[in-house]
């Protein structure tokens, strides 16, 4: 949540030492793609408590498969690969420090693989358990759940490596907006996995 | 619009309505004649009931599949609209216009064949074994919603093709290109109805057939909007030349 304070306080930055009008960072468009994304995501959400309140029972019992500590880690690494991101964007804007940018922004890729390798990991300790997508209901949003939060990642991933080059060029800085919005897209994707981490691991 | 390709303002409005009239007369196939909702023919349903379900209303299921034809029909006319308007930024050789009516034409034989088996399910009420009825309904649901890759790959190549294209006034704006590519998120959890015969995952439940369905439809209005917006911007042909 720091993370967004910290992009929040960078509009209002931007706004008092510029125009009078609203900063939206990044393109508008991303906040069409994000306004869209988190409309499927809450129909997922709600749609997993409404069925999850017929059948509390199997629910709590299937989550106690799951690794909290597993969870953890992910969300702490998540969470550091936002803060990666937020800082490389930031030193985008100072054009002297076009290498510390992509310090940050190589960070935040290498936090993601971790992150997609400890799901790896997760899930065949899981399958090898018997634990599949069609076992039972719970595991049926587990699996979609994870996956379809994991395929963002992977797009992410695109996102930062294109965010990577793009910050050792001289021009770095004149791109300032697509960097925040590739850093908009990514926080979307930090956020969902805090929704989704304490709604499959942790409420019961 | 560039000085290098020009598009005839009639044909433009002509291949864009079909956009909202393959929503209607599709809708009014699917919904009004064939009855497939509310009454979704369940993938946990026995073979029996998904007989009768056919056989039970066989003038209302072969004239809504005859509709449901001709909605296939006007999408593939509505899909060139897209691809022309995304021809118009890209610069010499058309790949992603290329790419794009592929994907058209593999959505539109999809279409007509789906629409085609649902209709011979009803030719021959009591003539087939209910196992076969219940074949054909699945393979009909199957090409109608995990045929969703074809549409989300289509709706990637146009919001690369937006991507880019860098001309001063793009004839598509930016936020439609993010638009595209939501939208190809959206459709994707139609894919998952081969592993589910019930739940919200399976081809009658609400991820797996409205969602897509929903998101298709709204997105073919959208798009339509913006090619008839472009194509009202173009001026009158004069017709003498």
């Amino acid at each position: 949540m720091g993370l967004i304070m910290n992009q929040i306080r960078e509009c209002k930055v931007i706004l008092s030492e510029n125009k009078s009008e609203l900063h939206l960072p990044g393109e508008v468009g991303i906040w069409v793609f994000i306004f869209g994304d988190m409309l499927m995501f809450a129909a997922f959400f709600i749609s997993y408590i409404s069925d999850r309140s017929d059948n509390i029972e199997l629910y709590n019992l299937s989550q106690a498969n799951l690794s909290i500590n597993m969870g953890v880690t992910n969300t702490l690494i998540l969470l550091t690969s936002s803060l990666f991101v937020a800082l490389g964007v930031n030193s985008i804007r100072k054009s002297n420090r076009k290498n510390i940018s992509s310090m940050y922004i190589a960070l935040a890729f290498f936090c993601g693989l971790v992150f997609i390798v400890n799901k790896y990991f997760e899930w065949s300790e899981k399958v090898g358990n018997g634990l599949t997508l069609t076992t039972n209901e719970y595991f049926i949003y587990y699996y979609v759940l994870t996956g379809i939060h994991l395929l963002h990642v992977l797009i992410g991933l695109f996102i930062l490596a294109y965010l990577l080059y793009l910050s050792s060029l001289d021009s770095a800085v004149k791109r300032y907006t697509t960097f925040e919005t590739g850093a908009t897209y990514w926080h979307m994707v930090d956020l969902l996995w805090l929704v989704i981490f304490p709604l499959l691991y942790i409420v019961r | 619009m560039t000085t290098q390709t020009s598009i005839n303002r009639t044909a433009l409005m002509f291949t864009g309505w079909a956009g909202p009239f393959q929503v209607v007369i599709w809708s009014l196939g699917f919904i009004v004649f064939s009855g497939f909702w509310p009454n979704i023919p369940s993938p946990s349903a026995s073979s029996e009931e998904i007989a009768s379900f056919f056989w039970d209303n066989t003038v209302g299921m072969r004239i809504g599949t005859v509709l449901m034809y001709f909605g296939c029909v006007a999408f593939c006319i509505w899909g060139a609209s897209v691809a022309a308007l995304t021809r118009v930024g890209e610069r010499g050789i058309p790949v992603l216009t290329y790419a794009q009516l592929t994907l058209v034409g593999c959505g539109g034989a999809i279409g007509a064949v789906n629409f085609t088996l649902w209709s011979v399910a009803s030719f021959r009420p009591d003539g087939l074994s209910p196992d076969v009825i219940r074949m054909l309904n699945d393979i009909g649901f199957f090409f109608l919603l995990w045929s969703v890759p074809i549409f989300s790959g289509w709706c990637v190549v146009v919001g690369i093709s937006i991507m880019c294209d860098k001309s001063k006034n793009p004839i598509l704006p930016r936020w439609n290109m993010y638009f595209n590519f939501m939208v190809a998120f959206m459709m994707l959890p139609g894919s998952l109805i081969t592993f589910f015969h019930e739940g919200p995952f399976a081809f009658d439940g609400f991820f797996g057939f409205y969602i897509p369905l929903l998101v298709y439809g709204s997105w073919v209005l959208l798009m339509s909007w913006s090619v008839l917006s472009a194509a009202y911007k173009l001026p009158k042909q004069e017709f003498n030349s």
